[in-house]
């Protein structure tokens, strides 16, 4: 009975597939949105389905596997089935695809060049990513929320969204290393606090203490999972009058600290809380005995807004006894450079740190001048991720457990709405040419969204998190309070 | 009347009558209400738009009062729907009545509902969705079946999907079957009915992530997300009593009475401002200040922006009631109303990543989530003229899913990247030559300074000019506008009536004497009355209301 199915299915497909006839051959790479010739993979990502830029009746795409296996698919937009695809990558990991496309436009074949992707040796372990969505705006949101992307597939699913505590921001959520057993992210708004999860339990901190100046900013996780740095900011926007530039975000001041979870306690130090200089975004390395950090020195804002420029620091941290070390090194020296250094992400493995560099201020979205650089930790030596930089912002990443693949965020596209891109690092730092997160309709998905995608991490497994009970606890006047480490 | 009303026609009559009052309530005196309702939602003929409307409890209603809601742009059509709509209420209470067994004169009493729909319908945060969903729910009532069995499975199947098509205004259909089934002594579903709807409203909590009592109140019924006006139940549970009892028809009068009372003659005040401006109708707008002194910071800066359109800001600026700068220009509001209409402003001032950034803050800020189509459009005229045209693109293609804006998205769509084009185009080339070229960050406190950089740097710029020159005035600081004013006269030749009166101010404050030609006899001879009349009897004189209108009366009075 089932042979008999299969075989109408199968009739019923090939009748509503049109033969190629008569394609003119055009003698250019196919024009196709999501941009992804030559493009590196991993085995395990969705299917990178892809539309043609231009106006198109059908498409008929033939993919061939470099070891083995093929695809045929043919509609208005090339739409693989998830399971053959995975199948298609798993024979050719290592290897490489080569896809032949046929456009039919006002019933016109045209055959374009064939193009590859390299399906990389390096796996991609984690089962997705986590983000928020929220629209480009300046000080005002409306629907937002955080959300979490299985790779595999093309599903996402809701960690928290604003419709469950309305007038709620929700902001870096950042789990320990991928690993979203333990994480952390930030609410704005009447209902500020920050949310700690560890183990399945989570707690809502009072949004600020008095010992700091702000509420607690920029997190990162401690590998022991018993500490989470932060930054406290006191953050200011400001909006270009010119046609290029939108918003301009900095800090009249920001120290860092790091947050003792067990102990509700926050550590500070004086080498860390300076009166002239401004600490930000402190991440722990994958030892978890240092902290990098960035600084620049205190400006006069909004004056010298252009002044602010910041360097990447480091300081030794005792996790036995939660105790800063004596002495704080320059790691980068941007400021000579007449650049700003920000969002330092050192890669699992200790091999690498990297971090986004941009003319002046630590806000690097919108900054079109932020490129990713890369810093080989074992020699010090620095250079832009070429294959993976923009002539718009690229920015915010973060790096999956294995540390050959990362994800960041670009407004490579229409300058405005970020998007998330992956990319691979080889042996020798050598990134990819980064493809744009899959979607089942690519085109109408990114078209149509008035969303951009931010502070993107990867999750090792679905987040488990009880989103109703949060908004509760987030919703009540309830906070645990915290206290300063004597 | 009871004979009159037994009648066959009369009742025909009777309604055919509050259908063209309710017409002429909107189209004539209340056209910028429906306008208003359509430009806080932008529906598209989107599959994606769709499906996330209806994955949600009354989300079909939702979806067809937006299509029908949208046609609220052309204030004619718009008041057509909202007529019928309301006779489509009392036609199917009448109908549920008439099932009742009710008949005659208790026709009138079918009015009820529909008349304190109208009455809360005053309240412009009620979205048409919650009419809809009324009616959607009162069509499901009248299909009820009367048989117990018929009325068990009926109920078991359709209170979910009436849930579904209407959100939470099952709960009248379920209150509905209740008291017919009690009426009947069908116990089981008259207990049975309330807690099964109920336990699915609750169960729906699981999948939706809204607080229960989010989805209790309606996701699609009012705009504000964290308010809800409980009063709004007032509507269900008239059309429950006067479907299921006896009312007696004197009471039609009261809702009646209450109609004008809903509808806050400031808040429309404001809001027929803002659809003159939106349809940059500045004669109008000049010609209702005159007609009646506007006194809110908002319509103080509607009229001060039709006037600057008109170049009559020079002139007749003091003839107006002033609110001080906060009358040129009102600070910024996180709001989704007062920020369109400041962003406006900016817009006609050229300094476009203002206009821009008010136009997407006041999108962000409509509290019920939705687009709008007047701010999508202008986001789109905004980031054209940046020359930001994969953005400008991406705004004009969901314009061209509507039906309203498509045919100007489409047109606009041709401009993409066509730099001639759009530096010839009379509106948006005449932006790109106002826009600053130099940087800076915005500064709300440094707004003179800001209209005077668009002045020097575009001396053509008639709206910079006035706005540079009243912005110190407003102030009452003489000295910044002479200032102002001799950077201005060395480009262009400006010398309008207020500013004749501020330099003879001026002049007098310094004990000197107007070099002759800067201000004209009238005006001096009037201030020297002036002069007289405040030295005599100082700043109560009842005399000074002869100067009324004049910059001099604003400086020392008010």
């Amino acid at each position: 009975m089932n042979k008999w199915i299969f075989i109408f299915l199968a009739t019923m497909m090939c009748a509503c597939q049109q033969e190629v006839k008569n394609a003119i051959k055009v003698d250019e790479m196919p024009p196709i949105y999501p941009d992804y010739i030559g493009v590196t993979i991993p085995v395990g990502i969705a299917p990178l389905n892809f539309d043609s830029e231009e106006e198109a009746d059908r498409m008929d795409v033939f993919v061939k596997g470099s070891q083995q296996g093929e695809l045929h698919v043919q509609g208005k937009y090339a739409a693989f089935d998830v399971e053959d695809w995975h199948q298609l990558l798993q024979a050719n990991q290592g290897g490489k695809l080569t896809f032949s496309v046929c456009i039919q436009q006002k019933g016109q074949w045209y055959r374009y060049q064939d193009f590859e992707m390299q399906v990389s040796s390096y796996a991609l372990e984690d089962y997705g990513l986590t983000y928020r969505r929220i629209a480009p705006g300046y000080e005002v949101y409306s629907h937002m929320g955080l959300y979490e992307r299985e790779l595999a597939t093309f599903e996402e699913r809701a960690i928290i969204e604003n419709t469950q505590v309305p007038g709620m921001c929700v902001n870096c959520h950042t789990p320990n290393r991928t690993n979203p057993d333990a994480f952390v992210f930030h609410v704005r708004g009447s209902h500020g606090t920050t949310l700690v999860q560890r183990d399945g339990q989570f707690e809502v901190l009072k949004a600020q203490n008095d010992s700091i100046k702000g509420s607690m900013v920029y997190p990162y996780w401690h590998p022991s999972g018993k500490y989470c740095a932060f930054s406290t900011n006191q953050t200011r926007q400001g909006f270009h009058m010119v046609k290029d530039e939108r918003i301009e975000v900095f800090d009249l001041s920001s120290d860092v600290f790091v947050y003792d979870v067990e102990k509700r306690e926050l550590i500070l130090d004086s080498l860390l809380m300076t009166q002239s200089h401004s600490e930000n975004v402190p991440v722990f390395s994958p030892d978890g005995k240092t902290i990098y950090y960035m600084t620049a020195l205190q400006q006069s804002y909004p004056l010298d807004y252009k002044k602010e420029q910041y360097n990447l620091c480091r300081i030794g941290f005792d996790a036995e006894k939660g105790k800063f070390g004596e002495k704080v090194d320059t790691v980068f020296n941007a400021v000579q450079m007449n650049k700003s250094l920000t969002w330092p992400r050192p890669s699992y493995d200790g091999k690498y740190l990297m971090f986004n560099l941009m003319d002046y201020g630590y806000f690097s979205i919108w900054h079109k001048e932020s490129d990713l650089w890369l810093m080989n930790l074992e020699t010090g030596a620095s250079f832009p991720l070429e294959a993976a930089n923009s002539e718009d912002a690229d920015s915010y990443h973060n790096w999956s457990i294995g540390s050959h693949w990362f994800v960041f965020t670009s407004r490579r596209e229409n300058g405005l709405y970020s998007q998330l891109y992956l990319s691979c690092i080889d042996d020798e730092g050598k990134p990819t040419k980064p493809f744009l997160l899959p979607q089942k309709d690519p085109k109408k998905y990114y078209a149509t969204t008035l969303y951009s995608f931010n502070t993107p991490d990867f999750t090792s497994r679905p987040v488990e998190f009880d989103s109703r009970a949060a908004s509760s606890a987030i919703s009540s006047d309830k906070r645990i309070p915290t206290s300063i480490k004597q | 009347m009871k004979n009159i009303l037994t009648n066959k026609y009369s009742g025909i009559a009777l309604t055919a009558l509050f259908g063209i009052v309710a017409f002429l309530f909107w189209r004539v005196f209340y056209p910028h209400a429906l306008v208003y309702q359509e430009q806080y939602q932008l529906f598209q003929f989107d599959s994606s738009y769709i499906l996330e409307r209806i994955s949600l409890p009354g989300g079909v209603a939702a979806v067809i009062a937006e299509c029908l809601t949208q046609f609220y742009n052309h204030p004619t059509i718009g008041a057509i729907i909202q007529s019928l709509l309301l006779v489509g209420i009392q036609l199917m209470t009448w109908l549920l009545m008439k099932r009742n067994g009710q008949q005659g004169i208790q026709y009138i009493s079918s009015f009820i509902p529909a008349l304190i729909l109208w009455y809360v319908l005053g309240d412009e945060s009620v979205l048409t969705i919650y009419s809809w969903s009324l009616l959607l729910t009162l069509t499901a009532m009248l299909f009820h079946p009367q048989s117990s069995k018929a009325s068990m499975i009926y109920t078991l199947i359709f209170i979910p999907i009436i849930y579904w098509i209407v959100g939470p205004l099952v709960l009248l259909y379920t209150l509905f079957v209740t008291i017919q089934s009690v009426k009947k002594k069908d116990y089981l579903i008259g207990i049975g009915v309330l807690p099964y709807a109920v336990s699915f409203i609750v169960l729906s909590s699981q999948w939706f992530p809204y607080p229960v009592h989010r989805l209790f109140t309606g996701l699609f019924y009012y705009r504000f997300v964290d308010i809800y006006p409980y009063w709004l139940m007032a509507v269900p549970v008239l059309c429950l009593l006067v479907t299921s009892f006896r009312i007696h028809p004197v009471l039609s009068i009261a809702p009646m009475l209450l109609i004008p009372f809903g509808y806050d003659a400031k808040k429309y005040e404001l809001m027929e401002y803002d659809y003159l401006i939106r349809r940059q109708q500045w004669d109008a707008i000049i010609a209702k200040a005159e007609k009646q002194q506007p006194d809110m910071p908002m319509s103080v800066c509607a009229t001060n922006l039709a006037l600057g359109m008109k170049n009559q800001l020079g002139n007749r600026a003091f003839r107006f009631y002033q609110h001080g700068t906060e009358g040129l220009l009102p600070k910024f509001e996180r709001d989704f109303t007062s920020a369109l209409l400041t962003g406006e402003v900016y817009y006609h001032l050229g300094l476009v990543n203002t206009a821009q950034r008010h136009a997407f803050e006041a999108m962000e800020a409509i509290p019920n989530y939705n687009k709008s189509g007047r701010i999508v459009k202008r986001l789109a005229e905004t980031n054209l003229i940046n020359g930001q045209y994969k953005v400008a693109e991406k705004y004009l293609r969901m314009l061209e899913k509507t039906v309203f804006y498509r045919t100007w998205a489409k047109d606009k769509l041709q401009l993409i990247a066509h730099e001639e084009q759009i530096d010839k185009h009379p509106l948006y080339g005449r932006m790109r030559q106002f826009r600053l070229q130099e940087d800076f960050l915005f500064s709300d406190t440094e707004l003179d300074k800001i209209f005077g950089q668009l002045f020097m740097h575009n001396p053509k710029n008639q709206l910079a000019i006035q706005y540079l020159l009243i912005h110190p005035l407003l102030n009452k600081d003489i000295d910044s506008f002479m200032r102002y004013l001799i950077a201005v006269q060395e480009k262009v030749k400006y010398n309008p009536t207020v500013c004749q009166e501020g330099i003879i101010f001026a002049y007098t404050q310094r004990q000197q004497t107007v070099p002759e030609g800067f201000v004209n006899p009238t005006i001096q001879q009037s201030f020297k009355r002036f002069a007289q009349v405040y030295s005599q009897g100082g700043q109560n004189s009842p005399q000074l209301e002869a100067f009324k209108g004049t910059l001099w009366y604003y400086l020392m009075k008010e």
